[in-house]
């Protein structure tokens, strides 16, 4: 019987090839995902794990200022540690990148090599995995380092630089720029002594721990280990000692200052003491002296106001000696008067004098005669005579005014010798007139100042009576000095002595809390804290997440898919099992028969899903991306056993099971029961359909009828919307961060400095970035916290002023669900300190974890130095000495590290995307053919009726359009709360914040693409109506 | 002649299975007869209704209903067909088991563009009280009724009855046949009833017998003794 029944299970196989291979198809499908996601996700962490216990990966590594001395390496050995120089060199390569060469290792971190052999020569080297192939480098290569060429002889990889980052604090790697390299200790030597690196010689060691020993007890002995500040080599250190020193040196001196002034001072005192005794006998003298002058100062009083007396009367006597000027002046006047008439009588006389004689009167006649044509020749003797006459007594009379005129001229003379000598006369009275009241004014003025003096002489011989009085109290003032100073001086040597002591206790004291000597260690990094080791782990973990999550709710919904199935098959072949009940086969024979097509299918849709997720093909789609981007040994299949039962035992297992409750729920009805293919009984109380036309009342009594095929249809919906959402959400986190990462990064550059100067270089803004942790989902994450000046323009303006305020970015209110208001609480691991904060706000920040505080409370919440800054954000490129930098990030790095989260995500999403679609498309198209079946009398029935096939479409496959489109409505934004819920655990060791908003045009992608989906389907299934004839209902006739 | 049935032929397989199932079978029916096919299992009666009802094809002959030609016709024409004017009765009704009586029969109303009364035909067939009730609430007659019902609810003119009473009992069936009488009566529908009971040949206009696919004998019974006086 059970080969016969074999025999009809492989006919049905072959009849519904389509059915079983689309179920087939999706448990492979789901295994695949599945296996492909977590088996690649756990080849890789397996062979990251694998390689470093097999290259002995560190435990730790730290930083020193000065290579450890040889007695501290012994001692460290001693107690357990094995340690190994990671000493390492930069060099700038030709083409901009950086290569880090380090020596050849022995014991820790072996360099596993992918070809070639190690470096053994000086001019061999072996070159990291990602830098050869960014810069196509092979073995047999030559590059040019140091002025030097070398050969590759190796290409490989080193546990310690997984996450090739040049700096841990670095976001992300990049093969073109930075690569380590390793060569022989020769060639090291060579290059360190070439001196041609980018700064100075880093020393790192790496250590593993034996049993017994933690690295805490390592920290705490290399913690002890000091360094004399001029020992180290690096220039910046040396400055950075002095610095650090600066302030103990200037105590030193200082104290030294101080207990050389007291010295001094005690001489002084003693000085003082016995200049005060001599001013005391000084005073004394002086009291003496003052008293004799005292005495003597009465008669001078006397004397004085005799002279005053004297004075007065003396200017009386003046004022009588004036006279008045009047009369002189007058007569001066007179004589100015007299003067000018005898000059006129003077003139007039000459005038007189000077006209003619006896040839002018002559003349004068003949002129006039001539006026009347008369010749004095022609007049009459009388008239000759009177002229003649005339002419004498003109002649006398002129003679006579000449003598007047000559002694008017010498009068005048006279008078001008008068005149001159009354002005010489006015001139001596006017001086006289002067003289005498200058006089009278020396006298006036005389006895004023002598008044004033006679004053001053009372005023003296007042204030000499004082001075005596003062100089009495000085005198004993200066006794009671001498007296001070003495005791004063005897002080001062106890001044000093006790300064002297302060100075040794000091120095004591400086000795004992402010060492001169400082850590040689510069930092301790345990393996689990170190970025760039195991990251790949880290970033393959989401995978596995993903695919476990993924894989579950796929494997329930081929559990309800198959459950469908089994369902389907025994309500189709219920008179066919009644019959075989009837004829006395078994209920177990019939159960085996009905389980072994699902069991079977989903064995080998299993076996052959996790196959293709373990073949290269599903390794190199998922973890591909992870093995271009990090630097780890090629990943080799590791299959976990778990993971293998998950992909081969699960899917037969749950099928077995779901079939066996399934076909023994339905094989418990009798045989006749079964024969007359007896439905369930539907409850009498089903409401009527009202108001309804006959089509949607068709339709909602189809979906009715097949509600668990549409529910599976829905559980598929949902199940594929949440992988897609899954897909999605990883694309949305990705642009939003890209997008909000190119928006947010205000600044070209930044500057994290290991060596700051004093001041700030120009164009630069500083800042202090503190990185402490916080743990989330069991991934400590680290959270930087950067003090920022008001005015900083690369950042957003935030409110927090006081050290215990802060402001959180919306990155890290997003990652762990923080709002203004509440307290962030933030661990120092290093310290083994906690901080807690108040957060002030939430301001719009999406570029890794950070919160912002003002610089200044931050400085004084950290203990810093008023000026302390160890950051340098600027839009341009700063001249700023490479040796004193930790790194520099640039806007395009921070960039680049977002762009590389999409690079590395793409296969996923991809992926999750299309098994999403195959998903739903397989499911649907699954459910929707079972309905067509399990209606396909009904179909036939309506053919027969004469329905036409687009009727028949509307009544049997329209209405689950209305299905599809209205479950995708609630089911869409479900899916996508419920992943929103859960993707952040998925992304709980990822340092960003989780926007996982998508715009409203993929939310109508996404319906856009279910509608398609089912029109897909609803095209391929209507050539099963089609094909569905009469005939059906008429081979049911009997 | 509504119906003209003229040398029909069909067979099944081939080579050794080949079997000739309809030999040549030629009648005619006239509007508003009632007819009856007998014969035993395996005679061909209901691969000629299936060929009249145009569920199946033939290899060769003609059927012509009310003049027209139907053999031959594509699938949607045959549709068509059936949907302008043909009703089917089954012996196991073929009720829609999700739907009620009402939405049974509605299937139906649906394709008429002159539906009969859906409440007087569900008062006629006696299931006013029962309209809401799905199929499997019902008994087998009432089954019938309804599958019954939903033949006539639009009002075809030739009405296919494959086995209607087959899975009856026999105060049932009588019911049913009393039914399909009245139907005739009312509407003047012509009926082509296929059985096996020979009691039924008693009511009907006319009786085509069948043997190995041929007609064995047909006449027309001149006295009809109405469904409510059949014995069996």
């Amino acid at each position: 019987m059970q080969k016969l029944l074999l025999r009809r299970t492989l006919r049905d196989l072959k009849a519904n090839v389509l059915r079983y291979l689309a179920l087939f198809l999706l448990i492979t499908l789901a295994m695949f995902l599945v296996i492909a996601c977590v088996g690649s996700a756990q080849s890789v962490t397996g062979t990251v794990n694998k390689k470093a216990a097999a290259n002995h990966l560190e435990d730790g590594q730290f930083g020193v200022f000065t290579p450890l001395k040889e007695d501290t390496i012994r001692d460290l050995q001693a107690m357990g540690v094995v340690l190994e120089e990671n000493f390492s060199l930069d060099f700038s390569m030709e083409e901009g990148s950086t290569l880090r060469v380090l020596k050849n290792r022995r014991k820790i971190n072996l360099v596993e090599l992918e070809t070639g052999r190690p470096a053994a020569n000086p001019n061999e080297i072996v070159l990291e995995r990602i830098y050869a192939a960014a810069h196509q480098l092979t073995v047999g290569d030559e590059i040019t380092m140091s002025g030097n060429k070398y050969t590759v002889t190796g290409i490989g990889t080193s546990p310690d630089y997984d996450h090739c980052l040049q700096n841990f604090s670095d976001i992300s790697s990049d093969g073109r720029k930075f690569g380590t390299a390793f060569v022989s200790d020769a060639a090291y030597r060579a290059l360190l002594e070439g001196g041609k690196m980018l700064r100075s010689e880093e020393y790192r060691y790496s250590y593993r721990l034996e049993e017994g020993v933690t690295s805490m007890e390592l920290k705490d002995v290399l913690l002890e280990q000091t360094i004399n500040p001029e020992e180290g080599k690096d220039l910046y250190l040396q400055e950075m000692t002095s610095e650090l020193t600066s302030g103990r040196n200037s105590l030193t001196n200082g104290m030294k200052e101080l207990s050389d002034s007291s010295g001094k001072l005690q001489e002084a005192m003693a000085e003082l003491a016995e200049g005060a005794f001599g001013l005391k006998e000084g005073i004394q003298t002086v009291s003496d002296s003052l008293e004799k002058l005292q005495g003597r100062s009465g008669n001078l009083t006397s004397g004085s106001s005799q002279v005053l007396s004297a004075l007065k009367e003396l200017e009386t006597a003046s004022e009588k000696l004036s006279f008045s000027t009047d009369a002189m002046k007058e007569l001066r006047s007179a004589s100015g008067e007299l003067l000018e008439g005898m000059a006129a009588l003077d003139a007039g006389l000459q005038e007189l004098s000077g006209q003619g004689g006896e040839e002018a009167y002559d003349a004068l006649i003949r002129q006039s005669l001539s006026q009347y044509n008369l010749d004095p020749s022609q007049l009459s003797p009388d008239a000759q005579l009177v002229l003649t006459v005339s002419q004498a007594y003109l002649s006398e009379v002129h003679t006579r005014l000449k003598t007047a005129a000559e002694s008017s001229s010498s009068l005048l003379s006279s008078f001008q010798n008068f005149d001159v000598a009354m002005d010489s006369l006015s001139e001596a009275i006017e001086d006289l007139s002067s003289g005498l009241v200058q006089f009278d004014q020396a006298v006036s003025a005389l006895r004023e100042e002598y008044e004033n003096l006679d004053k001053g002489i009372g005023a003296y011989t007042g204030s000499l009576n004082q001075i005596y009085e003062g100089c009495r109290k000085i005198s004993d003032g200066a006794e009671t000095l001498k007296e001070s100073a003495a005791e004063l001086s005897g002080h001062g040597e106890e001044l000093r002595t006790g300064t002297k002591d302060l100075q040794d206790e000091t120095q004591k004291l400086l000795d004992e809390y402010f060492p001169v000597e400082i850590e040689n260690l510069t930092d301790f990094v345990q393996a689990e804290d170190n970025p760039r080791i195991k990251a790949a782990n880290d970033d393959v973990a989401i995978n596995i997440n993903v695919g476990l999550a993924a894989g579950l709710i796929v494997l329930i919904l081929i559990t309800y898919v198959i459950s469908i199935f089994v369902i389907h098959s025994i309500d189709q072949e219920s008179a066919m099992i009644g019959a075989l009940y009837a004829l006395g086969v078994t209920r177990k024979q019939l159960m085996l028969h009905y389980t072994m097509l699902p069991v079977f299918l989903c064995l080998f849709g299993g076996i052959l899903g996790t196959l293709l997720g373990y073949s290269s093909l599903g390794r190199n789609l998922m973890a591909g991306d992870t093995a271009a981007y990090y630097s780890i040994p090629a990943v080799e299949p590791f299959y976990h056993p778990g993971l293998l039962g998950y992909g081969i035992a699960l899917p037969p297992l749950i099928a077995f099971m779901v079939s066996r409750i399934m076909i023994q729920t339905r094989l418990n009805r009798s045989a006749l029961s079964l024969l007359r293919k007896e439905q369930p009984q539907i409850k009498a109380n089903v409401t009527p359909l009202k108001g309804l036309r006959f089509i949607e009342s068709f339709q909602l009594r189809q979906f009715l009828r097949e509600r668990k095929c549409a529910y599976a249809v829905l559980a598929g919906m949902f199940v594929s919307l949440l992988i897609l959402a899954l897909g999605l959400n990883c694309l949305s986190l990705c642009l939003n961060l890209q997008e909000q990462n190119r928006a947010d990064t205000q600044f070209t550059y930044l500057y994290q400095y290991k060596y700051p100067t004093k001041t700030v270089p120009e164009g630069g803004c500083a800042a202090y970035a503190e990185g402490l942790k916080k743990e989330i989902w069991g991934y400590n994450m680290e959270v930087t916290i950067i003090g920022l000046d008001q005015d900083n323009p690369f950042f957003p303006k935030i409110s927090s002023r006081r050290k215990n305020e802060i402001s959180i970015s919306s990155a890290v209110a997003e990652k762990f669900d923080l709002t203004a208001g509440d307290r962030l609480i933030l661990s120092d691991e290093v310290e083994e300190k906690e901080y807690g904060f108040t957060v002030k706000e939430i301001v719009p920040y999406s570029v890794g974890l950070c919160c912002f505080m003002d610089l200044e409370g931050m400085r004084t919440r950290f203990g810093r130095e008023p000026d302390y800054y160890n950051s340098v954000y600027a839009d341009h490129a700063l001249d700023i000495d490479k040796g004193r930098l930790v790194g520099v990030t640039t806007k395009t790095d921070v960039e680049k590290s977002s762009d590389i989260f999409i690079e590395m995500m793409t296969p996923m999403i991809t992926m999750l995307t299309a098994v999403s679609a195959l998903i739903f498309l397989i499911v649907l198209y699954q459910m929707m053919k079972v309905m067509i079946d399990r209606s396909a009398g009904s179909i036939a029935l309506m053919k027969i009726f004469g329905y036409r096939d687009r009727e028949i479409r509307k009544l049997y496959l329209d209405g689950n359009f209305l299905l599809i489109a209205a479950g995708a409505l609630l089911l869409i934004p479900l899916a996508k709360v419920l992943m929103d819920a859960l993707y952040p655990s998925f992304v709980a060791n990822v340092a960003c914040g989780v926007d996982l908003s998508w715009p409203l045009s993929l939310y109508l992608l996404v319906y856009a693409g279910i509608l398609i989906c089912y029109l897909l389907i609803r095209s391929l299934l209507m050539r099963r109506l089609k094909q569905t004839t009469p005939a059906e209902v008429l081979k049911d006739r009997e | 002649m509504y119906l003209e049935v003229e040398n029909i032929k069909k067979s099944y397989g081939e080579g050794g299975s080949y079997v000739q199932v309809l030999r040549g079978i030629s009648t005619q029916l006239r509007e508003g007869q009632m007819c009856v096919i007998l014969g035993p299992s395996g005679s061909g009666k209901s691969t000629l209704l299936n060929a009249i009802g145009g569920l199946d094809t033939v290899d060769g002959g003609s059927i012509r209903v009310d003049g027209k030609e139907i053999t031959g016709l594509k699938p949607d024409a045959l549709s068509d067909y059936r949907r302008d004017s043909i009703g089917f009765v089954f012996q196991f009704y073929h009720l829609i088991p999700n739907l009620t009586v009402r939405e049974n029969i509605e299937v139906c109303q649906y394709l008429s563009p002159v539906p009969l009364s859906l409440a007087e035909l569900l008062e006629t067939l006696g299931l006013s009280s029962h309209q809401n009730k799905f199929p499997a609430q019902l008994s087998g007659g009432q089954q019938q009724r309804c599958a019954l019902a939903r033949a006539l609810v639009k009002n075809p003119r030739l009405l296919l009855c494959d086995e209607p009473t087959g899975a009856l009992d026999s105060k049932t069936a009588k019911e049913i046949l009393v039914l399909l009488e009245t139907i005739n009566q009312k509407y003047k529908t012509t009926m082509l009833i296929v059985t096996h009971n020979d009691a039924i040949q008693h009511m009907v206009h006319k009786v085509i017998q069948i043997r190995d696919g041929e007609i064995h004998r047909e006449y027309e019974n001149e006295h009809r003794i109405p469904a409510a006086d059949l014995e069996w």
